[in-house]
């Protein structure tokens, strides 16, 4: 995939030798992309948690202690388990709202 | 978002499963148009892959994901705005609830940071243990710090918490690499703008929020500002405090009528129009958004001690006591800088026709002066 066609990301990033969790990618060019994402490791981490049970997911996680720009909600328990709707394109909508008038 | 997007779609999708959830939404912040393009299109890809959306790697886990942008507020951070943003209203915090119980639409609701659920796939890899490794026992793992200002090396930074200081940070060679043109240190801002401000005294501070708190400061969003010994601190509080006063959302009076107040009077003591009491009104109105005495850090040259975090606040979110930080630091430290900008009695009426004679004299009638 050529990168250069995309408009480069915000810099500043230094890339020094301190430890790496969440920018480990983050020395590529084409960090953002799925390709590079799946070379390094993506989606691996849920792969793995797939294969346990959710309360140990959790236990994994609560063994690290842990907290702002991301909203997880259930959905209403009256429309029961499977309440996705059919057709690919639909579960992924991009929505737009007004948060401010200024 | 912009140079990662996977992780954090990972990240939730995890999150979700292990939660029992199936509906996430990713709020990005109007600010940021290309982290909205490479979400987007990094979800869009994870559908094709199935990865999100229904059915996930072939097993029966269906987890949906909404993508949201917001219009661009510095409010939505706290997590009832968010909310109330999210369902289509005006971006104001709500009184506080647990959001667990009551959130989104009135159903259970999580609201955790983009940098907490990047985590997450790594710890799923690698386990706790390893997470463990870094950082010191209180806060385990890394943290990102952005680090502005008057150095040589400003950036972005993945650190060990609790292990390093701030006087690694701005003056170490992995780091910041110290002040510009080896100017001397004025102050720092330890975390964000909302933090109260840091001084030469306290580089030796772990960067660790259980360290900073008693301090009289916090790491809060870990946005580091450098400030060198050329810097004007009026002009410094200023610029933070119009943030403050341009970002409240009008929902409590003391914040909304506080924060607009408190950049007019520095402005004016910028512009050399200050009055001789301003100092002790500017001091006034932040008493009145934020009671008691304001977190401070130490001032051990006049024997201050430090107050310690969090402030107490007449405000329903911490937005309004976060423009009373510059304002306490500032005139704490460098009282002289505001007085020096204002006139000396300005608007004291003088008598100037009597000279040197007794001020208090009624002067004669008809003497114009």
């Amino acid at each position: 995939m050529p990168t250069n066609a995309y408009i480069s990301h915000a810099p500043g990033y230094v890339d020094n030798e301190g430890p790496k969790i969440v920018t480990s990618r983050f020395p590529f060019e084409d960090s953002f992309t799925l390709d590079r994402s799946q070379a390094t490791g993506g989606y691996e981490g849920l792969k793995a948690a797939l294969a346990k049970s959710p309360a140990d997911v959790a236990g994994i996680v609560k063994a690290r202690s842990f907290s702002v720009v991301v909203a997880l909600a259930s959905r209403p328990e009256s429309s029961g388990a499977s309440c996705l709707r059919s057709g690919p394109a639909i579960w992924l909508s991009t929505a737009t709202s007004r948060t401010r008038d200024v | 978002m912009e140079r990662d997007p996977h992780q954090l779609i990972e990240g939730c999708v995890i999150t979700c499963y292990a939660l029992g959830l199936n509906q996430c939404f990713l709020y990005v912040r109007g600010e940021i148009p290309l982290a909205h393009e490479r979400v987007a299109f990094s979800a869009q890809r994870c559908l094709c892959r199935r990865f999100v959306g229904k059915n996930i790697m072939g097993t029966d886990v269906s987890i949906d994901v909404v993508l949201h942008w917001g219009a661009g507020a510095h409010i939505v951070g706290e997590e009832t705005a968010l909310i109330e943003s999210l369902e289509g209203k005006r971006h104001a915090p709500s009184q506080p609830r647990f959001l667990a119980a009551k959130g989104l639409y009135m159903k259970p609701t999580i609201v955790n940071n983009v940098e907490t659920l990047a985590n997450v796939p790594w710890l799923m890899n690698n386990g706790a243990a390893a997470y463990k490794q870094f950082g010191s026992e209180k806060s385990p793992g890394t943290r990102m710090v952005a680090i502005s200002g008057h150095v040589k090396r400003p950036g972005v930074y993945e650190v060990e918490q609790g292990v390093i200081t701030f006087r690694d940070l701005l003056y170490g060679d992995n780091y910041a690499q110290g002040i510009r043109d080896d100017n001397g240190l004025k102050a720092f801002v330890p975390g964000g703008g909302s933090a109260p401000w840091f001084f030469e005294e306290q580089l030796d501070v772990p960067l660790e929020g259980s360290a900073a708190g008693p301090e009289g400061s916090m790491l809060g969003s870990g946005a580091i500002m450098v400030m060198d010994d050329t810097t004007d601190a009026v002009r410094a509080a200023l610029r933070l405090v119009r943030f403050y006063a341009r970002e409240s959302c009008g929902k409590c009076t003391p914040c909304r009528e506080g924060t607009a107040w408190e950049e007019k009077v520095l402005q004016r003591i910028l512009d050399g129009h200050g009055r001789p009491n301003d100092i002790d009104l500017l001091l006034s109105i932040g008493e009145n958004i934020s009671p008691g005495p304001y977190p401070v850090a130490s001032f051990p040259t006049n024997g201050l001690a430090a107050v310690p975090f969090p402030p107490k606040q007449t405000t329903i979110c911490p937005l309004g006591p976060s423009s009373v930080a510059p304002i306490t630091s500032a005139i704490r430290r460098f009282r002289d800088e505001f007085e020096a900008k204002i006139p000396a009695a300005a608007s004291t009426p003088t008598d100037h026709a009597h000279g040197d004679q007794d001020h208090d004299a009624t002067p004669a009638v008809g003497d114009h002066h």
